[in-house]
This record gives C-alpha cells, structure tokens and sequence, in this order.
C-alpha cells in the first residue's frame, strides 16, 4: 500500500512542473497545447549534457535553458507571426517529436535512446520530488499578490487594458512563457536523469496533456491543479500496479485506469462536475 | 489665446492613412492647458485617430505634435503616460477579472515584491474624495455598471497624474443625470488645473461643457473657435457642411389588432434578473421607441425577439401566433425582419459577398435555390436589384462586404431586411456609425415601411432619434417597462429620468 | 479566379516549401551529409511506380483527414480529434468484418466503409455534441478524446479482437471479402506492372472523391452554406436562423466520418488486419495538410501529396543515411506548419529584406 503512495508521489512529480508551467503559460494569455513538446527537448537535453559532462547539474542548467526556448518558438509564433496558438502548438509539438530521436541518433547511433547515465550521475529525485510540492505555492504568490502577477494576469484576461496601461502584453507574456518553459523543463528532467538514467523516445508519453488536464480540472490555479496531479499519480501508480499483479484471479485491462485522467477531466470540461472557465483571451480563440 | 504657441498642444499637419482610408488629412489645431476642448464631427470624421494618435496608439505617417513648444515623438502609450496624458476609450479598457483597485494601479505597480494593498487603497482613497469619486476599490470591475466602470477609467487616469485627459465618446453611455454628473466631475478637475479633451457627436454637450471646439469632417480640421461663439444650428451645419432636410413624418391610422405582442415576458440567468414581466405591443403602421441605457435588457430582447435565445418566461406572439412555435425561417416568412443592434458582429458576415449576405437568413427559400444547391445566378440577380434599388456603393454583387464604408454596410443589411414584404420590423440602433447622408436615407425608409403598413419598434440610444421617428416612446429600465408615453407628450429630460429610475430610488428611500 | 489571385494563392505555400527545403537541407548539411540525397529521395517518391505507389498510398489517409479539419475549419472549429475518429474507424471495420466473416464482397466492402464513417462519425459527434451543448471548447476536448479513443482501440487490439497466435499488438485478420483491391491488380489487369508490391489501392480514388464532394458540399449547397457562414460570423448566423448547435453537430459528425474512413485504407486495403500503433499522426498532419490548402478541398488532394511524398521520402532517407533517421518528415511537417501559420509575417520580413537589399 505504501508502495502504491510512494510511486504515485513520483509519477506525479513531472505532471506538477509540467502544470505549474502551464499555469504560467496560460495564464498570460497563450493557449498552450505544447507543454508535451518541452518535456521531450528538456528531457533530452538533461540526459545528453550530462551524459557528455558527468554533471547532472549542468544538464539541469542546459535543460531548463532548452525547455525556455522551446516554449519561446511558441510565444514568438503566438505574439509575433500572429499564428494560431493550436496551430503553434500542434508545429511545436511536432517539432519536438521530430527533433529529439534525430539527434538521438547523431549523438548515440541509435534513435530509440540515449546511452545510460551511471547512479552516480544522476539527478536527486528527493530534490525535484520536494522543489515540485514547493512550487505551486510559490507560484501562488508569485501570480496573485505581486505587481509581476497582476500584469499576468492582465496579459490574459485583459491584454488591450494592459497595452493602454502602458504595458506590452506581447513582452509580459515573452517573460513568463520562458520562465513556464523552464518550469515543464523541471519535469523533463526528472523524466530523464532523476527518475530514469536515459532519454528513450517519445518519453513524454502524453503526460504534457495529462498535465493540461490536471491544469483544466483545477480551473487554471496551481494548488488546485496540483492536487489534481496527485490524483493522477496516484491513478498512474494503480494501474502499473494491476499491470503486474492481477486483481481477483484476473488480468484486469489496464486501459481503463489510462483513460481515467482523461475521462475525468472531460467531466469537468463537460460541466458535470462545476465548469472550467478559461482566461479569457485564449476563451476568444 | 493670447500667447500664441505656450501652454498648448499643437497637432501641426498630421496625417494618417490606414491602407487606402485616410482617417486623418493634414489635420491641425490646438489645444490650450488647463481648459475642456471638445473635438466633434460625424462618425468617421477622424477624432478618435487624431486622439489616439495623441495617445501613442498609432503612429502618424507625417505631421507632428508640439507639446509647449518642444515637437514630441509618441510611439506607444507608454510614451503618452510620461508626458502626462491619459486617454478613457469608447470602449472601456479595464480588465473584468481584477478588483477595481488592481485596475488602477495596473502598469504603474512595482513588479517586484509583494504588493503593499493597504497603502494603495489609502492612496486611492485620498485620490477618490478629492475629486468627489464613488466606488468601490474592492469590487471586481466586471460587477460594475457602465458609470461606475468610467470613474474607474477616470480614477486610473488620475493615479498616474495625467494633467491631459482624453474622452472619447464619454456620453455614449450615459443617461442624461449621469452625463451631468461627469461634467459636474471634469469641472473639478479642470479647476485643478487638467486640460481635458472630449471626443463626441453630441452637440448639446459640446455647447453645454466645453471652452473650445474643434469641428472635424472627413478626416480634416474645419475650424478651431471659442464655443461662446456658436449655436447649435451653426455647429450643426459645420458639422454637416450642409442643412438637414427634416423628415416627413406621415400619420397612419391604428389598426385594432396588434402584429407584435409581448405578454409578461421575464428573463433570469444564473440568478439575475435581465427582463421583469415586460408588456407591449406594436400595432401596424406605428413606429414604437424603446429608450434606455445600454444594457438594460435592449441586447436580451432582441434575442428573444430574435429567437436567438428560448429560456424565457411569457409569451411573445407575431401575428397572434406564437413565436416560439415557428423557426426563424417561417417567422422570417411572415414579413418578420431584424435589423441587428451590432451590425459587424450581428448583422453580416465581413468575408462573404454581398450576394452571399444578402440572402442570409433567406438562404432556404425556394426563390434561391434548385434543389440542395444554392443557384449563383438567382442569387446575383437579386444582389443586383437591390444594389440599385438602395444605391450601395460600389455596385458589385461578388465584392466582399467587409470591404464596404459603414454607412453602405448598413444599407445592404436594410435592404436585405426589407426587399421583401415587411410586417414587423425591429430595428435596433439602425443608424449606428453610419454616415449623416445614409442616416436620412434609413430614416426615411424606415417611415416608409410604416407609411406601407409595417408595425417598427425602434431601439436605440439616441434621444433625439426616438422623438424623430416614432408614435409611442417606452423606457426600459434595469429589464422593466418604467414608462410609455405619446410622442407628443415627450420630453428629453423626462425620458432622462425615467431612464435612470432606479438611481433615483436609491439615493432618496 | 484570375492569375494575379491564383500567384497570391500559391505564393504563401510556394514559398513554404521552398524555405523548409531549404532548411532540410541546411539541417543535412550541418549533420555532414550531402543535401544531394534530399534530392535523390524526393525523385524516388514521385517518379518510379514504386515510390509513388507508397507516396500515394500516404496520400489517401492524408486526404481523408485533411479534409476532416478543413470542413470543421470552415464551420469555426477545430478538430484535433481526427487521430481518435480514424482509429474508432479502423476498430469497426475490424469489429464487423470478425462479425460477418462470410459475406459476398459486393455486401462486405460497402458494409466495411459505412462501418468507418459511422464509427468516426460518432466518435466526432460526441466532440461536437460536448461543444454544441455544453460548450466545452473543442481543442481540449478533442485531445481528451483521442487519449479515450486510442486507449479504448488500443484495449480492443490486446483483448477482445487480439490474434493470440502472434506476439505483436495485432487483431485477427478479416476475411478475403473485405479486401479493398490495391491498384496494382488494376494495372497488371492492363498487363502493366505499375505499383507492384506496393499498398495503395482503389481508397485513393474514394479519398479523391470525397474532396469534390466536400468541394460542392461547402460552396454550392445550402448546408454548406450554413456551415461557412457560422463558421465566418457565429453571432450573425444565429440572428438569421442558423443553428449554433446542429451545425456544430453536423460539422463534427461529417469530419469525423472522413477520419473514420481512414481505416478502409489501412485495413480493408492494406494490411488486412489492425496493428497497434497504425497511424503515425495522420491525424495531426490532417492539420496541416488542411492549413497547407487554406481549407480547399481541392487543394487539399495535393498538400496530401506533397505530405504523403515528404513522409514516404523520409523514409528514404533514413534509408540512404547513415546518420540520419526518418523523423525528418515530422521535422519538415512542423517547419512547414510553422511557414504557414505565421507566412504573413514571414513574407513581409522577406519583401523587407528585398528591399533593404536593393536600396543598398
């Protein structure tokens, strides 16, 4: 039982950095879909840099790095080529998806995985495992009693109000769609060297939209939203758990504890269980 | 006056083009500190740009601005904010989510560190009885009425310390005490030494209020000239830059059975009550007037009328039949036609031909279509008809309907609206951003309609408008029937308050 | 349509293909290997039957679900969902076929194909019933639905429809009857050896049809003249009784059906049988195969093509380099997506440096 807690706690961990920093995202006014994108590059980065550098710290630094400008292709489409930001999304996500096996496999010869990292080489998952329950408090404070949060929260449910304040809200969201990047950089790299020793294709394996979902059920605010991703974890950690053990004499179909995230969400989406109201710039799209 | 280029702000030949539309030409005039100048013209005149120019919003292509006697460079309204300006929008720019307080002090906050609200909102507060302000710094914006959202946009102005206020359109808004009060409010501040601008088409207040006016008209500057010196027929005609043929208004005789009848309609939504057991009826050969302030119920009832939304109580009846029993389509059979109060948004699709709009909401007659398909040739056949009957310009049915002037938009969404057999007509701000000369030319459709039979009810947030054209004047207040009066026995200032009943009530219990 | 408007057109997506080919190449470049073999796999795509025969087969899919996101497109919406209908789609053909394994071709064949549509059609109804009733957005819900479809096609492949002689994820496989034939059996009926050994098949011409009917569904019919007009201004198609709600529906419905059919290729046309895993992305390159073709559905049919050549050249390129592998069609796709979306800003950078270049 207690195995189930202690697994769920950290399959939880990426979705809170990826939710946190599409809190940030969002929030700011930009709807998006690509946070899957930056836990693939960041995760890839984390594994590679420090493979190369034997210093899992400097892969961290390398990663959040990567993770910003990731999310930066996305806002510079957004706010600069006036792109659709689910069109921008779904190229960034692509991109990312592209990206990551071809320089697997100019770097390691293959393009299903980096060469593992020694133990002593990896990131401290207790480290990440307690920066990820700090953070959606931070970002409470951060978003909802500061003057840097009150021009964020502008950027997204009154970007033409915030302009004729005389505040660019293409600039506000430049800093904290970065800074949302690095955040979901956080999860990639305990994706990578914390949790395991190796980037292995497509990584992510959708859990960039579990933490949109986690993210919607708890109506765009981070505690909220990260009590949802403990949820999800703990979901996660059930169905790994009848995967291996069967329930009641039979192999239960782990299929239905996967859809569970998504079906619950849709509830909410759907209204059943008290609707999710989107900041109202991206509510316009 | 005296000193010919101190303490003034000059617009020296400015222009401003936006693709092929010039808004402004080599427009120039000053403004002298420390006085209320009003800028007037027709919508489309260009005095939004010039002031937003002003305000750093759009740079202009040529020309400059004098500020004392230094030439500024203003390229976004941060520019404008240090110099000391402020600018409240037509359309109000705060942000419906946040607290009134956090709206004001919105870009002038320190972005590091935890907010200090306690010393704000004592700031704010020094701020708000100085002036003679009430609202609440607490409220969130979006549960504010429209008078209050303004001193909120003029309370942000004064936080930052603007010593030039612009208004656009201030009064579009308002009901006549409210505008008062405004006013009552600019005084103050000009006493305290603000220069303040203000946009508007409104010439009573232009008269009443300001020291100077400046009168626009196609994108240039007529005259600057001291408002003692002008009467309201004189502004009127350099406004216009002609006489007004005044309208003919012909009598028709009452039927005995009402077209439109609407019987203790009521509307809630999530606990609010937008409509209050309405009751009336339209009657062939009237034009009746509904007056009141924007968003009183007027948007809520169109779209019942519409059938554009059924979660209401009551009966609405066209015809004796009810209207919930027919589609859209049938009611549009039986002579029903709509004039949006939105034309944009409501009345037209921007990016289709004018030969695709006009047989919106027509699109399922027989007359358009052979079979599943819509016939092209039907469709520009009709398009061509109309063009000529209505004179838009420029004729051509394939040109997309974005691409046309207002006043011309306008024209194609009531000739679509009434090419056919009108019985009922609701027409809802029919003259909104139109051009003077296609104002007489709707206004005189409009009593030929009812000269022909069609029973109108008129909404629109002209005063002047309503007494024009209609039989009957009601109010609607706060979703409630208040008042219905003959024309006859109207008045501007009765209406006014009847239009603000509720106010009235609250102050004296 | 006339020259100067058919040059602002294609100019966007011209130049588009040609930066990304570029940028392919710069890419190659950089991981030292000659752009010459870009070249090599880009002649190979088109100009033997082989390689055309597997560029088409990709176009057909391709077609189908580009069309799926245009027809919502022109109604206001947007279907992300098109990679959960084609899977719902290939998992009810499979699902009949297991069913009634002994029907005449001439019954199973149009059974199998009305199969998919219902199948897709369905699953997009929901998205449009959840968007028209209850007014979820249709971004976030269509990506929930593709988790829920897949997982569930995916629970279906492992279990109920599972062939247990195999190890790989795979259903049985369907019965003879249901096979759509591939065009090679039609050329080598000419005795030529056109396409052989390749998958594309007779679907192609079905996909291609359902672009012109989709064609004269939006611009000559009243429905889709419904459709477009919700679509260009939702409020002022509500005033003159078009309904917010059943078009939606009908929008959702319809795309759905399209992706659904997706599946006749794969299954019914291909391989016969469903294998996990089948679709790689097509649903998401219906996206951009539709934003390629400004949501015509003619022009659709030929961004499918160049898709279906750049995936297909791709794995020709995997298969020509050492360090290369065939992701690079994703890569392309997404330089593509991102040329298109923001191409006005693009272009207007470009005529920039033109013309800072000339004053020079």
């Amino acid at each position: 039982m207690i195995d189930i807690f202690a697994s769920a706690l950290r399959l939880a961990t990426p979705l809170i950095f990826a939710a946190m920093g599409g809190f940030l995202c969002e929030r700011s006014g930009v709807a998006t879909i690509c946070l899957e994108a930056v836990l693939l590059t960041s995760a890839w980065t984390a594994a590679s840099v420090t493979y190369f550098s034997h210093s899992p710290f400097l892969g961290t630094a390398a990663a959040l790095w990567v993770g910003a400008m990731t999310m930066s292709i996305h806002s510079f489409l957004v706010t600069k080529t006036k792109a659709d930001p689910i069109v921008s999304g779904v190229a960034v996500n692509l991109l990312a998806l592209g990206v990551t096996p071809i320089l697997t496999k100019l770097l390691f010869g293959s393009p299903t995985n980096t060469a593992a990292l020694p133990l002593s080489e990896r990131m401290s998952s207790e480290l990440l495992l307690g920066l990820s329950f700090l953070l959606p408090f931070l970002l409470h404070f951060m978003v909802y009693k500061t003057g840097w949060g009150l021009r964020l929260l502008a950027a997204g449910d009154g970007p033409q109000a915030l302009e004729t304040s005389g505040v660019s809200p293409a600039k506000v969201r430049y800093g904290a769609m970065a800074l949302g990047g690095a955040v979901v950089s956080l999860g990639g790299v305990y994706l990578s060297v914390a949790h395991a020793s190796q980037f292995t294709r497509e990584m992510a394996a959708g859990r960039g939209f579990i933490a949109l979902a986690a993210l919607i059920f708890g109506k765009w605010r981070p505690i909220p939203a990260f009590l949802t991703c403990l949820f999800f974890g703990l979901t996660d950690a059930l169905q790994i758990h009848f995967q291996s053990s069967p329930l009641l004499g039979t192999t239960f179909p782990v299929q239905a504890l996967q859809i569970l995230p998504y079906l619950i969400t849709l509830f909410v989406l759907v209204g059943f269980i008290g609707r999710a109201k989107p900041p109202l710039a991206i509510g316009k799209s | 006056m005296h000193d010919p280029i101190q303490n003034k702000i000059t617009f020296s030949k400015i222009t401003k083009t936006f693709g092929a539309v010039v808004a402004n030409q080599e427009v120039s005039f000053s403004i002298v500190k420390g006085s209320i100048h009003g800028v007037v013209g027709e919508n489309g005149a260009g005095k939004s740009t010039i002031m937003k120019i002003l305000y750093g919003m759009f740079p202009p292509d040529s020309g400059e601005i004098l500020f004392d006697e230094r030439s500024i460079t203003l390229s976004t309204p941060h520019d404008a904010i240090q110099l000391g300006i402020g600018m409240v929008h037509q359309h109000f720019m705060l942000v419906p989510t946040l607290t009134v307080w956090e709206n004001i002090i919105l870009g002038q906050e320190p972005t590091l560190g935890r907010l200090n609200k306690a010393a704000i909102v004592k700031s704010l507060e020094a701020i708000k009885t100085l002036y003679g302000f009430h609202v609440d710094l607490n409220a969130r914006v979006e549960s504010l009425s429209v008078g209050h959202q303004q001193q909120v946009e003029i309370l942000k102005l004064l936080y930052r310390d603007a010593s030039i206020l612009i208004l656009d359109e201030p009064t579009a808004v308002l009901t006549p005490q409210e505008v008062d009060s405004l006013f009552d409010k600019l005084r103050t501040l000009k006493k305290a030494g603000k220069t303040i601008v203000v946009v508007t088409h409104k010439l009573k207040e232009i008269l009443k209020f300001t020291d100077f006016v400046t009168v626009m008209r196609q994108g240039q500057t007529i005259e600057t000239l001291p408002t003692s010196t002008l009467t309201e027929s004189s502004l009127a005609e350099k406004i216009i830059g002609r006489k007004r043929i005044p309208l003919n208004r012909p009598q028709v005789l009452r039927a005995h059975s009402p077209i439109l009848s609407v019987e203790s309609v009521s509307l809630t939504c999530s606990n609010s009550t937008l409509l209050k057991n309405l009751q009336f009826q339209v009657f062939p050969g009237e034009i009746v007037g509904l007056a009141g302030v924007e968003g009183h119920g007027q948007q809520e009832l169109v779209e019942i009328l519409a059938r554009a939304r059924k979660d209401y109580t009551g009966k609405v009846t066209l015809q004796g039949k009810d209207i919930k029993e027919s589609s859209t389509y049938e009611l549009k059979q039986q002579g029903f036609s709509l004039i949006p109060p939105d034309r944009y948004r409501e009345a037209m699709v921007p990016t289709f031909s004018l030969s695709e709009n006009v047989i919106l909401g027509h699109h399922r007659e027989e007359n358009i279509k052979s079979g599943a398909f819509l016939s092209k040739e039907k469709m520009t056949q009709f398009a061509r008809e109309l063009i000529q009957a209505f004179d838009v310009r420029p004729g051509n049915p394939d040109q997309e309907m974005g691409s046309l002037s207002g006043g011309n938009q306008q024209k194609w969404v009531v000739a679509r609206e009434t090419a056919r057999e009108v019985s009922f007509l609701l027409a809802a701000h029919p003259t909104r951003g139109v051009d003077i000369g296609a104002i007489d030319f709707i206004h005189q459709h409009l009593l030929k309609l009812k000269s022909q039979g069609a029973g109108i009810l008129l909404i629109s947030s002209e005063l002047d408008e309503l007494l024009e054209l209609s039989d009957r004047i009601l109010v609607i207040f706060q979703g409630e029937m208040v008042a219905e009066v003959e024309k006859e026995k109207a008045s501007e200032t009765q209406l006014g308050l009847w239009m603000t009943r509720g106010h009235q009530k609250e102050k004296c219990p | 349509m006339n020259r100067r408007h058919l040059f602002q057109v294609l100019l966007g997506p011209g130049l588009a293909i040609l930066i990304s080919a570029l940028l392919t190449a710069g890419i190659l470049l950089a991981f030292g290997e000659s752009p010459a073999i870009l070249w090599e796999a880009f002649t190979s795509t088109f100009f033997n039957g082989f390689g055309l025969g597997y560029t088409l087969f990709y176009t057909t899919p391709l077609i189908l679900t580009g069309l799926s996101v245009a027809l919502c497109f022109h109604a206001g919406l947007f279907n992300i969902g098109a990679e959960g209908q084609l899977h719902f789609g290939a998992a009810a053909i499979i699902g009949i076929a297991l069913l009634f394994p002994h029907l005449p071709p001439f019954v199973a064949i149009p059974l199998g194909m009305l199969s998919s549509i219902v199948a897709g059609g369905v699953w997009g109804w929901i998205a449009g019933f959840l968007k028209a009733k209850r007014g979820s957005h249709e971004v976030i819900v269509t990506i929930l639905l593709n988790f829920i479809g897949i997982t569930f096609v995916n629970y279906l492949i492992l279990y109920p429809f599972k062939n247990t002689q195999v190890q790989n994820p795979e259903t049985l496989a369907i019965s003879k009857s249901y096979f759509v034939p591939p065009l090679s059996d039609i050329s080598a009926f000419f005795g030529s050896e056109l396409f052989r050994t390749t998958p594309v098949n007779c679907t192609l011409f079905l996909s291609v049809i359902f672009a012109v009917i989709c064609h004269f569904f939006l611009f000559k019919t009243v429905q889709g003249y419904e459709l477009r007009a919700l679509g260009q201004n939702a409020s002022a198609a509500r005033f003159n009784g078009i309904s917010l709600t059943r078009n939606t529906m009908i929008a959702f419905t319809l795309a759905g059906a399209l992706a659904g059919l997706v599946g006749v290729n794969e299954v019914m046309g291909f391989q016969h049988k469903l294998i996990e895993g089948f679709s790689p992305q097509y649903g998401f390159t219906g996206i951009a195969v539709a934003l390629m073709a400004r949501n015509n559905p003619i022009g659709i049919v030929l961004a499918a093509f160049l898709f279906g050549a750049i995936h297909n050249g791709a794995r020709e390129i995997e298969f020509l380099s050492e360090r290369i592998s065939k992701e690079i069609s994703i890569v392309m796709e997404a330089l593509l997506i991102i040329l298109i979306a923001g191409h006005q800003f693009f272009i207007a950078k470009i005529i920039h440096f033109f013309k800072r270049g000339s004053r020079d």
